[in-house]
């Protein structure tokens, strides 16, 4: 590794990739080689930095100055003042939100103070392309250690010890999971990684493939030599062409350094990875439907058991692990199971990543310890809601999880209370919600995303999971009847008990959590016709008010479809029966106006009345 | 080991599902997708049941009984969780007739017209009866559909042979996908789309016949509902007795169950009990035996020529015709010609009508030269005995199969599926074939090598093998000799001519010789039409490999015809047919060269011999008539009549037996077929076992003995003959003379797509 006396990480990961930073990356480059300074100033291109809200973003070590969404044409100036005259750049860093004061530092800035990184561990610092710079931060001396030094057995209980459980959703002890498989007697047997992560807004998967390929390899070298395998898959869904190309070079390199194949380390063990690329179906990342979809297979699921453990792909013994879950095992036999027993709680041990995104200021990626309050997430890493709005849920663990309300931000983050809270762990989706977040449409969002994504295979998911979709379009529409609520919780138990896998198992959680917690809400949608949370169109009337309007004619102009009625310099009126509640009126209205007015229930029928006719549906 | 469903106590051994154990003592458990034949699906979750101790419940079709497990399967929240389902399938079906309260006393009212666009009721389907949706929903018990109806919509697809399908009644229980996978290999059939979109289709939503789709049916039998449908039923009532049937359309002995009413045949399926087929048969079977019976073809008359012209007549005239000419001449002047696919007892009676009352050497037809003949008498030559039999089970469990040439789905279909089964279980199989071939239907590696380069082919790769050292059997009887021939074999020509890698030929010899158990299949086509095939390089290659040699047929009656002739004596060669005057043809004869005082047809169908017959006899086909047929396994089955001959037809013994008769001879008049059964037994040395096969529900296979160790062949016996001239090797689809594939309009649309070059 090139030693130099400066590094700019740039951040690749997709989010700042998609806001620009490849762009930004060549501009470093071809600035700093205008200056010749390439030989004091290396530019690093890194994996995913986290902070994905404010990308593009290059951190400057060894100063630790963090520079936040940069543009190409910044780029002069910020080379001039801060790697020529050596005078870090204000106007680049970042402040926290609603707050005048720049923090210079990363390691000051609120959102990575409160984060434990171990899976982590390398992103934002070393080039994933790179096998030196993983090797450089103690990448394979685990490996070696496990090769050379260890037996099968040592290795199953170093992981058992540690306590680590299965990051992909239901929490299988990791150790017992390799223990199970090892003590079947049919060989070959395979390792497959699931990297066919879905959840709408989770991208944890992505990240670590993409920052940090080498530590998946690792960790799957290690679990070959516990459970005896030769030949492991390492399955990435095709949206991901970032994580496939960056995991494509990674083993290529690994071959080439003899760190996969047919002599590892000179130990003589053999072990070797291929990629396969996933068509772009959620239940893929259900494992059976996955080991179907290697196997040349439609995605469809099996009846578990046998379990893969038992009888997996090809029909032979088969560990499934999810990315995060491959990625803990380096650092865990480098380091031993008591270190990374010691994070955590009592059953959860360790860290967990999450993807905080939604009603939050500071979205991204973040890497907590088990344990670790919802509170601490949403408000000491998360920054809290933007526009000081009020917190009302945050949903966790996808389509199969659930909404937890205000009142349970103090839970602990750990497998069994998010399941007694009604969510659960699951890849680690989280997602914010203001009060501006409807919860039957957040439910109907979920079962039309379930609905969509069922396989088809079993008929309790297939036609139960349209059947909750809807009727819970229904009770949006406002044409819900009181039959609705009971009949939908029969049909939840009847999804939940009867289908094949984890997707129908799971799919009716987000109604049922949801029913939970803000069952008053449903209730406002079915017997008041009134969305409290202003959203759900059928429900909702947009009126002017007479009093505040003065005559702009601005609402009027940008009305897409002409339903606004008025002269210049008198009070404007909605034409009800034209309109169709895209919310443009409320949005251009100037802030010192104020005239435009979303209504609900009876006061939102009352407002329709005024402007002369029902509101259109 | 025991269990308790219910409380009640169950023993049982092996590994049965609780499905199936629960099944075999009387608990009705209602299921959709499970299938005797294919492995547990688990997708209509109707079978749910609890187990103490395991989380949730689990479904009865994919768990194993354990000893001492206790499985509830009829709790209330069974029955409630089993209701919800059920109306969520049946949100998606057509169910008004279902959960109708007047559906007992609708039953004597409602009509039968099923000529609709769409299947709007049970009423209106013609699964009517047999759907196990309407089973299910009277286990489960539903009233009431508490959901909005989802329909699929879309056409009826009414544009292939023989199969309409409705997607509006599927239920995607996965049977159809299966069965045509995992069972038939064919891979026509698929899951389309995702989720609540998923239907049943093709690639690229293609016909069936754009698919490679050999309408076995089997998709058809496997639908629960009836959204796979037999067309041809869909306008006919409901059948009112059902009568099983042998096939008499090959040699593979599927046994059918086939619907009559009024004394007309409706459809034919296979049965799932038939001994050889369980529950499989072909597009022959499937859905050509009632066309093949009511065939216009059909000869209903006894003819006789007069002025030059074919017209009827009453069978006195035409048995007196016959008689006069026949009895008029001497011994040696009539060549008979039997057919290879007539029954046992047809073929015994014409054998001993030919030698015993005519004078005639012995009865020619398409057996000679046939794969099973050549066979037999190389090994006897060889101073051994080959066995003939084609242990379809066996095969099934293949380390290796060495298929040349023969296309299997359209002459061997059972054994296809066997090859199949072999295939999916981990065996290799190696197909070779003439470079002219038609296209596989499946995208299996096949070896094509160049017309007429099978001996080359053979014996290079012998040579390959004994170069290699891969000679297990070296040390038997005429092994020095045939190693020495092998060694100066030059191989690298021989490769040049059948265009083949030394590294493919390589690879063929080492799976061949290392896999077990191992099995060559050769029939005609690789034996060459015209005699002297490679017989000895397969013979010895199966010496080599310790494989066992499998002769194929396609005709139904050939092995019983080959026993009988093998063992009732014929008459010293008296005439050649070329010299004959007098022509008595039971069977096909290449009637272009014409050239005889007199000709006597019997057969079921009018065909070209018509132009050269002097008195046509007509003849029940074997459908209409009992007989005893020998499948490839060697496997003795009686079938009984479906109905009474049609017309004027006699089933062919009975003919004989009436002509014998008019020439004056006694001791032909068998009183029923089960006597005639009785004289080849007490005659026919291999057929014993057919004195008392009428109690045999499933017949019997002929044993063989064992089959004795490896001998090697030296140089060409003359033992390998071609087939006699004059009598023509039928296609698998003729059936006495009737070509279902230029006569039927479905089957030759699927034949024409296979073959698009002829």
């Amino acid at each position: 590794v090139k030693a130099a006396r400066t590094h700019l990480l740039v951040c690749t990961g997709t989010g700042c990739v998609s806001c620009g930073a490849f762009g930004l990356r060549a501009a470093l480059e071809s600035e700093i080689a205008r200056r010749h300074l390439g030989d004091e100033v290396l530019v690093v291109a890194t994996g995913c930095n986290g902070f994905c809200e404010r990308g593009p973003i290059v951190t400057v070590q060894p100063d630790g100055i963090f520079y936040q969404r940069l543009k190409v044409e910044d780029v002069p100036f910020l080379v001039e003042e801060h790697l020529v005259k050596g005078r870090p750049v204000a106007k680049f860093m970042y402040s926290p939100p609603a707050e005048k004061r720049v923090v210079p530092r990363i390691a000051d800035i609120e959102f990575f103070k409160h984060q434990k990184l171990i899976v982590l561990r390398n992103r934002g610092r070393i080039d994933p392309e790179k096998v030196e710079e993983y090797i450089a931060y103690d990448g394979y001396e685990a490996m070696g250690k496990a090769l050379t030094a260890m037996s099968p057995d040592e290795i199953i209980a170093e992981i058992s010890a540690s306590g680590l459980r299965g990051r992909g959703g239901a929490g299988f002890p990791t150790g017992r999971k390799w223990a199970l498989c090892r003590a079947e007697k049919a060989t070959p047997r395979y390792l497959i990684c699931n990297g066919d992560e879905g959840d709408p807004g989770a991208f944890m998967d992505r990240s670590v493939l993409e920052a940090d390929p080498h530590a998946v390899i690792e960790g799957m070298v290690i679990g070959a030599k516990a459970v005896g395998a030769a030949k492991g898959f390492v399955y990435i869904r095709g949206e991901y062409p970032l994580a496939l190309k960056r995991m494509e070079i990674a083993i290529a390199r690994a071959r080439e350094l003899g760190l996969l194949g047919t002599d590892i380390l000179g130990s003589g063990f053999a072990f070797d990875l291929d990629i396969v690329q996933g068509a772009g179906a959620f239940v893929s990342g259900e494992e059976t439907a996955l080991i179907a979809s290697i196997e040349g297979e439609r995605a469809y699921p099996r009846q578990r058991p046998p379990y893969p453990a038992q009888h997996g792909l090809w029909g032979q013994p088969t560990v499934i692990n999810n990315v995060e879950t491959w990625a803990n095992v380096a650092s865990i036999i480098r380091r031993g199971a008591a270190w990374f027993a010691a994070l955590g709680t009592e059953t959860s041990k360790g860290t967990k990543v999450f993807s905080l995104v939604g009603r939050i200021n500071n979205t991204g990626l973040v890497e907590v310890p088990m344990g670790i309050s919802l509170r601490e997430i949403v408000y000491g890493i998360g920054g809290g809601i933007p526009g000081g709005r009020e917190f009302k849920a945050i949903q966790i663990g996808g389509p199969s999880g659930g909404c937890i309300p205000g009142g349970q931000l103090d839970l602990p983050v750990d497998y069994e209370s998010l399941t007694r809270a009604g969510a659960m762990m699951g890849s680690g989706g989280m997602i914010v919600m203001d009060e501006g977040t409807c919860m039957v449409d957040i439910a109907l969002y979920f079962l039309r995303f379930t609905q969509e994504e069922s396989c088809g295979k079993c008929a309790p998911c297939r036609i139960g999971t349209r059947q909750m979709a809807e009727i819970l379009a229904r009770i949006a529409a406002g044409e819900g009847t009181r039959e609705d609520i009971p009949r939908l919780e029969e049909l939840a138990w009847t999804v939940k008990s009867g289908s094949l896998c984890g997707l129908g198992q799971t799919a009716p959680n987000p109604v049922l959590s949801t029913l939970r917690y803000f069952r008053e809400e449903y209730e406002a949608h079915i017997t008041e016709r009134r969305c409290p949370a202003l959203v759900c169109k059928n429900l909702i009337t947009y009126s002017i008010d007479a009093a505040k309007c003065v005559g702009c004619l601005l609402c009027l102009k940008n009305c897409p479809v002409n339903a606004i009625k008025g002269e210049h310099k008198k009070p404007h009126a909605v034409i009800q029966s034209a309109c169709i509640k895209c919310g443009t009126c409320l949005n251009i209205c100037p802030p010192k106006v104020r005239a435009v007015v979303k209504s609900t229930g009876t006061a939102g029928r009352a407002a329709a009345a005024r402007d002369g006719g029902s509101s259109k549906p | 080991m025991t269990l308790t469903i219910d409380g009640r106590t169950i023993a049982f051994e092996g590994r049965p599902t609780l499905l199936e154990l629960a099944r075999a003592n009387g608990i009705a458990i209602p299921s959709l997708c499970d299938h005797p034949l294919l492995e547990p699906f688990a997708a209509c979750r109707l079978c749910l049941v609890e187990v103490k101790g395991r989380r949730g419940y689990v479904p009865a079709c994919h768990t194993e009984a354990e000893d001492g497990q206790e499985v509830r399967t009829s709790t209330p929240e069974i029955q409630a969780l089993r209701r919800g389902i059920l109306e969520l399938i049946l949100s998606e079906h057509p169910h008004a007739c279902l959960i109708c309260a007047e559906k007992p006393s609708c039953e004597e009212y409602k009509s039968t017209i099923r000529k609709v666009g769409e299947v709007t009721g049970c009423v209106l389907c013609l699964a009517d009866g047999r759907c196990r949706l309407q089973k299910a929903v009277e286990e489960v018990g539903v009233e009431r559909v508490h959901f909005p109806a989802l329909r699929r919509t879309g056409e009826i697809r009414r544009d292939d042979p023989f199969i309409d399908r409705d997607n509006s009644l599927c239920i995607l229980c996965g049977r159809c996908v299966r069965v045509c996978h995992d069972v038939r290999g064919a891979d026509v059939l698929t899951f389309v789309n995702r989720g609540s979109e998923t239907v049943i289709g093709t690639a690229r939503d293609g016909r069936l016949l754009d698919s490679g789709c050999r309408f076995c049916g089997a998709c058809v039998d496997a639908c629960p509902t009836g959204s796979l449908a037999d067309r041809s039923v869909r306008y006919e009532p409901r059948a009112e007795e059902e009568r099983t049937v042998v096939c008499p359309l090959c040699a593979q002995g599927c046994r059918l169950r086939v619907g009559l009413r009024g004394g007309r045949i409706l459809a034919a399926s296979p049965d799932p009990e038939g001994p050889a087929n369980r529950g499989q048969a072909c597009v022959r079977g499937r859905f050509l035996a009632r066309f093949a019976i009511h065939h216009p073809n059909r000869r209903l008359r006894p003819m006789v020529r007069k002025d030059g012209e074919l017209r009827e007549c009453s069978w006195q005239d035409a048995l007196a015709a016959a008689a006069a000419r026949l009895a008029a001449n001497g011994p040696g002047s009539v060549a008979v010609i039997g057919s290879a696919q007539a029954s046992c007892e047809d073929t015994f009676v014409l054998h001993r009508f030919a030698v015993e009352v005519l004078r005639a050497p012995g009865i020619a037809g398409s057996w000679t030269g046939s794969p099973s003949e050549a066979l037999r008498g190389l090994a006897r030559a060889a101073g051994t005995e080959a066995p003939l039999n084609v242990p379809l089970a066996d095969v099934a469990r293949a380390g290796v199969v060495l298929q040349l040439g023969e296309d299997l789905p359209l002459a061997q279909p059972l054994l296809g599926l066997a090859v199949h089964r072999a295939e999916r279980g981990g065996a290799a199989v190696l197909r070779v074939d003439h470079g002219s071939a038609p296209p596989a239907p499946r995208a299996s590696p096949t070896t094509l090598i160049p017309d007429g380069a099978e001996r080359t082919f053979l014996a290079a790769l012998l040579a390959v093998m004994v170069e290699e050292g891969l000679t297990p059997s070296h040390g038997a009887p005429g092994f020095e000799a045939f190693r020495a021939s092998c060694v100066k074999f030059d191989i690298p020509a021989a490769l040049r001519t059948v265009r083949l890698s030394m590294d493919r030929m390589r690879e063929i010899a080492r799976t061949l010789a290392f896999r077990r158990p191992a099995f060559i299949l050769f029939g005609r086509q690789w034996l060459g039409a015209g005699g002297g095939g490679p017989l000895v390089e397969l013979w010895n290659l199966a010496a080599l490999a310790g494989a066992r040699l499998l002769p194929l047929e396609t005709e139904a009656g050939m092995r019983g015809a080959l026993e009988i002739r093998a063992s009732r004596t014929s008459n010293p060669a008296e005439a050649e047919i070329g010299r004959a005057r007098i022509l008595y043809l039971a069977g096909p004869w290449a009637a272009a060269a014409a050239d005889h005082d007199f000709v006597i047809v019997q057969g079921p169908y009018r065909d070209d011999l018509d132009g050269i017959a002097d008195v046509v006899l007509p003849e029940a086909t074997a459908f209409e008539s009992e007989g005893t047929f020998l499948n490839a396994e060697g496997r003795a089955q009686v079938s009984l009549p479906l109905l009474g001959p049609l017309g004027e037809s006699r089933p062919g013994w009975r003919i004989l037996g009436a002509l014998a008769r008019a020439m004056g001879q006694e001791g032909f008049d068998y009183p029923s077929a089960r006597d005639v059964r009785k004289a080849i037994a007490s005659e026919v040395p291999a057929l014993g076992g057919l004195e008392d096969l009428d109690a045999q529900v499933d017949g019997f296979v002929l044993d063989e003995g064992p089959a004795g160790g490896p001998v090697f062949i030296d140089g060409t016996p003359d033992a390998v003959g071609g087939p006699e001239p004059g009598c023509p090797v039928p296609h698998p689809d003729d059936t006495r003379g009737l070509r279902l594939n230029v006569e039927n309009k479905g089957l030759r649309a699927i034949r024409g797509r296979e073959w698009p070059r002829s």
